[in-house]
């Protein structure tokens, strides 16, 4: 049952920001999830990014990255190479990770995967009836599913919003913030300071900076989000 | 932070075109290929979610001995915790299997995120090798199993037929190498030290002399030998020398260094230095001999080759014991104070010694196998069993001599209670190496081709190695193959030997849990699961209970089982993997569980141990007949674990050699003379034909290489050489074997120091808490140093196992793996000769920073910067 929707909202603001986040989100579940390629590269590189990112402020924040795309310019297949390298090295292994990329290692002292902290997080997934496309083999709290979740939420959100299903729309918003405030907020930025000291190739460097700032971004327009529509 | 409301709508943008937009920018992800993401949950996964935990047996499977009892609450596949043995309450007689730090530590193994997720490649192999200097400093690429697995097949088949099958070297020849033609190995005594020829032809067995565990309390005196089981036989070997302690037993420890279990049990320790037990033993002998203390009845009764008048046929009558020790005919009285100059102990203490064993009865004499762990041990062996029997403490309560008393017999002794039954999976044997790797094969047979390890990585490099009678024999190895087995290029002496090894190969594969030292260096690693992640199976540590462990957790990410592994590997060399892998993991567990078999309450014989109905077949879906037993199949397969319970005075109860000593006519030993033979000239000749040195058949004190003696320029004028120290080796509670040595929590307990003397420091103006650098004429690590007095002077002890981590510049191992400097100084049998060791110490001051290992992330982050 829907409430009734309020009359002053400004309904085109809330959809432009949800499209917005959803689209960033995505971007980054790509950059942090995935071997790269040039075509998200080419991704980060658009106008849109730039439009995306100027819409929170960010509009700077890709001048780190941009220089290191006109690097790759010149050669595109040698830089690619070493960015795969790294993000072998960041992501993969088989070496130590210098910054694992999971929540578990983040909020417990042991530093270790598949803890109670997962299933906490796994349970939110289920609230909203996903599981990793690996489940039970692959950690339920990597940045990139985390980072998908929160993508898919902001889908469902921008779906009620159409919908004029405000309830929903808020309680989604609120399921958002709560999630950023109970967990992506709590270890991101530590994974962030971890991943960007133990790098020294600009494209991870400059795109944990993104991350980082983005999610307390994100926070801050959900948060305004619930507040218009509470109005 | 800014309006962002406000930010959006004053920036006039147009909702519909701002959508339509996004939509496409979103499009250009392809987000339909990226691993990391989610998917919708199927009916099945959200109602099993979260579930109430339960408790499973977990395996504790490391080489350590203790094969503990380990529980693990699981969640909807996540262990919450962990805890030990609860399932009786605990007492002396019938104590619980506890766990102990690297047991408990499990779950942070399991659960590491440095465990290995997927195959990977090195960046600059290609088939025959590629850039092979790289491997160890390349990176990586990750690559799919069947690419992977195709790698491997190609390579392997390449090289058999360009160079046959003694091209390829394994330490474990799989089933599929085998089936291929098989492959060259490695064989040794590793953790036995020199005992196995010595017992073969001296007592007619392996690890014999020890009475039943409840008879240690009948003992009032215990010489423990160069054992340390508080550090390297957890569970509860400690526990029970404890119970002889408060039946009254006097404890006496011998050891260069007092160690915890000196500390905790001894009433004397007495110390000797590495290397140079057999001239201890040979003063105490000495002692025992000129007060006349020996037990001469016992000797002239069970033994041969004591004295010149009871010699085996056809010896030298000169060549007895006794006269060796008298000098009668080397002009050498083998006095304490000769020994003294060797060994290190006050004349006076081993007259003390010596005459505290020769007069207390019953007594327990035992020794692990440390001191047989040296260049010669076999000497040491036979000192050791030539003074124990001397005593006469055999065959009687109370009374043992007993040899290579280490791992899951520490403290134990007889036949196991209760065992598990075979898995009925066929091990198809190796067509070029059909012998034992461990402790090693029949030096007079010439149908086999392994190396010792002391030798292997010289033979990969060089293109020989030794063969027994055969002497030295031209190898061509092409590939090193490691699957299913730990860490052999850090668990073999001569590592930095090795490294050149690996990189002159054409190919070296690797499955391994973690990015060991083996792994580091290999062209492909394969990310193998853990026992937490197979279907299950079983543990026997002590000889009073066995394990049945189930799985924990599904397989980690890519992680495949070794099975399947050596399956697919098979198929692509165009064999039929099902012939060599017909049962299925379920199928050999249950026939496991169908053979326990568990000795008669009146101690006659076994009888079956579980009932298995029916249903329990149906239900299970595997094959099999209904049995009686003692324990239902299901209460069996929850409890996990099989303990018999003991009181003194059961029907369990064993007294070694009893027959024999009752009436050694009708039940001689499986010796040549069926007696004691503290002569063999079998010993001597079986010693000879391995190739490397001759051995006395009598104990003498013959030249250690890199023993006491060769710290020393001169010995006779007291002059040092360039490595004046002595080094030996230990099984550090961190570890077992190299297994756990990447867990924080017990790196942060159990430091990586070199332990060593506060005078041996001083003399090299090296404080507490600095960082050493130790060398050897092998190798050299740094690490921090641990003073105390606790060490004997002149002698250092460093952890066995730790994963090298050499720097490439220096090559200087920063992690403190003692096989750095433990050279390949192939002997006797094949014994690795862990123990005698010579080194150098200096303060290090060069610019290599060593932080404490359990903060090492750090570390290993800059140390791969750019390069991995």
């Amino acid at each position: 049952m829907s409430k009734i929707m309020p009359k002053n909202v400004r309904y085109d603001s809330i959809a432009i920001l949800l499209a917005n986040r959803k689209y960033l989100y995505h971007l980054l579940q790509k950059i942090f999830g995935d071997e790269p390629t040039l075509e998200t590269l080419n991704s980060l590189n658009s106008d849109f990014t730039q439009t995306s990112l100027a819409l929170l402020s960010m509009e700077d924040k890709l001048s780190g990255i941009k220089s290191f795309l006109s690097k790759l310019e010149q050669d595109r297949e040698k830089e690619l190479d070493k960015l795969c390298s790294e993000y072998t090295r960041l992501f993969l292994g088989p070496a130590k990770l210098p910054a694992p990329p999971w929540e578990s290692v983040y909020v417990n002292k042991e530093r270790l995967i598949f803890q109670e902290s997962t299933l906490k997080v796994r349970e939110w997934y289920l609230k909203y009836d996903f599981v990793p496309t690996n489940y039970r083999t692959e950690a339920d709290d990597h940045i990139a599913l985390e980072l998908d979740f929160m993508a898919n939420l902001a889908d469902f959100a921008e779906n009620s919003l159409e919908n004029n299903q405000i309830d929903s729309l808020i309680k989604i918003l609120n399921d958002q913030k709560s999630f950023l405030e109970k967990h992506m907020l709590n270890w991101v930025p530590q994974y962030v300071a971890d991943l960007q000291a133990s790098t020294t190739h600009p494209f991870y460097f400059e795109a944990a900076g993104i991350l980082n700032l983005f999610l307390k971004v994100d926070h801050a327009v959900v948060t305004e989000i619930i507040r218009e529509l509470n109005i | 932070m800014a309006d962002f409301m406000d930010k959006v709508t004053n920036s006039k943008l147009s909702r519909r075109t701002f959508l339509k937009a996004s939509a496409a920018a979103a499009a250009s992800l392809s987000l339909t290929g990226c691993a990391n993401s989610l998917t919708i949950a199927s009916a099945e996964q959200v109602s099993k979610a979260n579930k109430e935990g339960k408790w499973i047996t977990a395996a504790c499977w490391h080489n350590c001995g203790g094969r503990c009892l380990n529980k693990a609450l699981v969640v909807d596949g996540v262990v919450i915790r962990q805890k030990t043995d609860d399932t009786h309450p605990d007492s002396p007689d019938f104590p619980q299997q506890r766990a102990c730090a690297r047991g408990r530590s499990q779950r942070t193994q399991v659960f590491a995120p440095d465990r290995l997720k997927y195959p990977m490649k090195r960046k600059n192999w290609e088939p025959g090798g590629g850039q092979r200097e790289l491997r160890g400093r390349d990176e990586w690429v990750r690559i799919s199993w069947d690419e992977a697995l195709d790698h491997v097949a190609a390579e392997i088949k390449r090289i058999k037929e360009s160079y046959g099958n003694k091209a390829l070297l394994a330490k474990k020849a799989t089933n599929a190498l085998n089936a291929y033609g098989g492959a060259m190995t490695m064989w040794g005594c590793t953790s036995d030290g020199a005992w196995p020829k010595p017992q073969q032809f001296m007592n007619g067995s392996r690890s014999r002399g020890s009475n039943d565990r409840l008879d240690l309390r009948n003992s009032k005196l215990v010489v423990l030998w160069g054992a340390n089981p508080v550090w390297s036989s957890a569970g509860n070997p400690t526990y029970n020398f404890l119970q002889a302690k408060k039946a009254g037993a006097k404890f006496i420890v011998v050891d260069p260094f007092y160690s915890d279990t000196a500390q905790l049990l001894a009433d004397e320790w007495i110390p000797v230095r590495p290397g140079t037990d057999t001239a201890l033993l040979l003063g105490m002998a000495y002692y025992m001999i000129s007060n006349n203390l020996h037990d001469q009845e016992f000797l002239d009764k069970y033994c041969i080759g004591f004295d010149a008048e009871h010699m085996p046929e056809g010896a030298d009558p000169k060549e007895n014991f006794k006269d060796y020790v008298l000098g009668t005919y080397d002009g050498v009285p083998k006095t304490p104070e000769w020994a003294s100059k060797h060994c290190g102990t006050d004349p006076a203490v081993i007259k003390r010694f010596a005459h505290e064993i020769a007069v207390t009865k019953p007594m327990t004499f035992s020794s692990s196998s440390a001191a047989a762990r040296t260049y010669l041990g076999e000497q040491f062996c036979q000192a050791f069993l030539t003074v124990g029997w001397m005593t006469g403490n055999v065959g009687k309560a109370g009374a043992m001599i007993c040899s290579n008393n280490r791992h899951n017999t520490q403290s134990y002794g007889g036949p196991a209670l209760v065992r598990a039954g075979r898995t009925g999976a066929p091990s198809i044997p190796n067509p070029l190496y059909s012998e034992p790797t461990f402790p090693g094969p029949d030096p007079f047979k010439t149908d086999w081709h392994g190396i010792v390890w002391d030798e292997v990585w010289d033979a990969v490099v060089t293109g020989e190695y030794t063969a027994g009678i055969r002497g030295k024999q031209p190898c061509d190895i092409r590939a090193i193959l490691n699957f299913g087995v730990g860490n052999p290029l850090n668990q073999a002496t001569n590592f930095m030997r090795g490294v050149e090894a690996f990189r002159k190969v054409e190919f070296v594969v690797t499955a391994a849990h973690f990015l060991t030292a083996t792994a580091n260096y290999s062209d492909i690693v394969l990310p193998a699961t853990t026992e937490w992640e197979k279907f299950g199976g079983f543990l026997s540590g002590n000889p009073e209970m066995i394990i049945h462990y189930s799985q924990i957790t599904e397989p980690l990410y890519e992680a495949k089982d070794d099975d399947w592994i050596d399956m697919e590997i098979a198929k692509r060399l165009g064999l039929d993997p099902k012939e060599l892998y017909p049962l299925s993991p379920k199928q050999q567990v249950f026939n496991q569980i169908a053979g326990c078999t568990v000795i008669k309450e009146d101690g006659s014989d076994y009888e079956p141990l579980v009932t298995i109905t029916e249903q329990d077949i149906a239900e299970f879906g595997v094959e099999g007949t209904p049995q009686q037993g003692r324990i239902s199949f299901k209460e069996f397969r929850e409890r996990g674990i099989y303990q018999v319970p003991r009181s003194p005075g059961d029907n369990y109860g064993y007294i070694d050699y009893k027959d024999f000593i009752e009436d050694p006519e009708n039940n001689p030993l499986d010796t040549e003379s069926g007696k004691f033979q503290i002569h063999s000239q079998a010993l001597a000749d079986t010693i000879k034909a391995y190739g490397w040195n001759t051995l006395a058949p009598i104990a003498k004190y013959q030249h250690v290489r890199e023993g006491y003696e060769d710290t020393f320029a001169d010995f006779e004028k007291q002059i040092k050489s360039d490595y004046p120290l002595q080094l030996f080796t230990i099984h550090y509670a961190r570890r077992s074997h190299s297994t756990l040595d990447n867990i924080p929590w017990l790196r942060e307990a159990f430091a990586q120091s070199v332990i060593m003397n506060p005078a041996d420091a001083e003399a090299r103006g090296i404080k507490k808490g600095d960082i050493i650098k130790v060398s050897s004429r092998h190798g050299t690590v740094i690490r921090p140093v641990y003073l105390t007095e606790r060490m004997m002077p002149g002698v250092l002890t460093l952890g066995e196992g730790a994963w090298a981590d050499i720097d490439e510049e220096t090559g200087i191992d920063k992690a403190g793996c003692t096989n750095v400097l433990n050279g390949g100084l192939a002997n006797g049998q094949g014994v690795q000769a862990y123990n005698t060791c010579n080194v150098q110490v200096e303060k290090y001051s060069g610019p290599l920073q060593l932080l404490p290992d359990y903060l090492w992330p750090l570390r290993i982050v800059e140390a791969q910067r750019g390069t991995k």
